[in-house]
């Protein structure tokens, strides 16, 4: 990310520097052209334009910038919002649509953790359910049933410990 | 670490937050403006020398000048403003990464199948809607496992009658267990 805004105040210094030193040059070359030299400072020359291209540089600098940080800002919040979505519709009982959330990398990889996590938590419930209809369907002995009632808490449990 | 409290902020980060780090930026590049016209100041501030030929050639030669002070200016600029925007993004993307590395490891404890602790943020902290969306989501699965083990041990305590009763509402307790199970895909 900061290099990201190092990259744009590199790009505005440069842009400062090019227009500035095509001014000043041509200022520079008229000012001692013209015979009566009634200054006593180079910066009587180039003072206006050097204030001029210096507030250019810092308001340019300073909106790119803004920019820059609005983009991330953006990349963030999209990538944030669809992780949140995913986890309103894991409440709903949807633990099984990708999250694959847009925007920036560390986003991705929390995705994919939250997309392994619920499909663990899935996968558990299933194998609950699964147990359920088994102890309903099958003919089982007394024993075996209670067994395997003990068994199906103990999934349960596991769920969220 | 200090509890959250509830917070107005819809959003995924504060509104403040951008209007701060919008400030700070503002302040960085100002306070680089300012810098950099003081230092072409004390430069183009040097005195002409008095004779007429002095200053025609003082002329041709600071335009001559002109580009390596420039190069050198901006790669100062440069180089100071990156170091600054760079602490400025450490302190203000901190509230973001920090955030993200709760959840990461709360994910990590999740998935080690130990006892699964809720996420809290510290003060000032952004993502505030994904802790919450978290945290909601293993309160649903709470109440979901203490609802599946109310129904079970509901037929349990039936058992302490006759066989058949116990049985009876062992299968009735598996057709209600089923069903709730069925709502997660």
């Amino acid at each position: 990310m900061a290099l990201c805004f190092a990259v744009v105040i590199l790009l505005v210094a440069a842009l400062f520097a090019w227009f500035f030193h095509r001014h000043a040059k041509v200022t520079l070359r008229v000012a001692s052209l013209q015979g009566h030299y009634h200054f006593l400072f180079p910066y009587e020359i180039l003072g206006t334009a050097l204030t001029r291209h210096i507030a250019a540089l810092s308001a340019g600098g300073l909106a790119a910038s803004l920019l820059v940080f609005m983009v991330i800002q953006r990349r963030i919040h999209c990538g944030v919002e669809r992780l949140v979505n995913v986890f309103r519709l894991s409440v709903e009982g949807d633990l099984s649509t990708p999250t694959e959330p847009p925007g920036q990398p560390e986003l991705t990889g929390l995705g994919r953790k939250i997309d392994a996590a619920r499909s663990r938590t899935l996968s558990r419930i299933r194998a609950a359910n699964d147990e359920a209809k088994l102890l309903l369907e099958e003919p089982l002995s007394e024993e075996e049933f209670a067994r395997r009632w003990d068994a199906l808490k103990h999934i349960l449990q596991r769920i969220v410990p | 670490m200090k509890a959250r409290r509830p917070r107005k902020a819809a959003g995924m980060t504060e509104r403040g937050y951008a209007m701060r780090f919008s400030a700070m930026l503002l302040l960085v590049f100002s306070l680089g403006g300012v810098s950099l016209f003081l230092a072409f100041y004390v430069i183009l501030t040097q005195p002409f020398p008095p004779t007429y030929s002095g200053v025609y050639f003082a002329l041709r030669n600071l335009s001559a000048f002109l580009v390596p002070m420039l190069v050198f200016s901006m790669l100062a600029y440069a180089l100071l403003l990156s170091v600054a925007v760079a602490i400025l993004c450490g302190i203000a993307f901190h509230k973001i990464a920090g955030p993200l590395y709760r959840m990461e490891r709360a994910l990590e404890n999740y998935e080690s199948g130990e006892s699964i602790r809720a996420v809290f943020l510290r003060e000032g902290d952004q993502l505030v809607a994904l802790a919450d969306a978290y945290n909601c989501f293993l309160t649903r699965l709470r109440e979901g496992r203490r609802d599946w083990l109310a129904v079970m041990e509901h037929a349990e305590r039936l058992c302490l009658q006759d066989a058949d009763t116990c049985r009876a509402e062992r299968i009735d307790a598996l057709v209600r267990l089923s069903a709730m199970l069925s709502r997660y895909r």
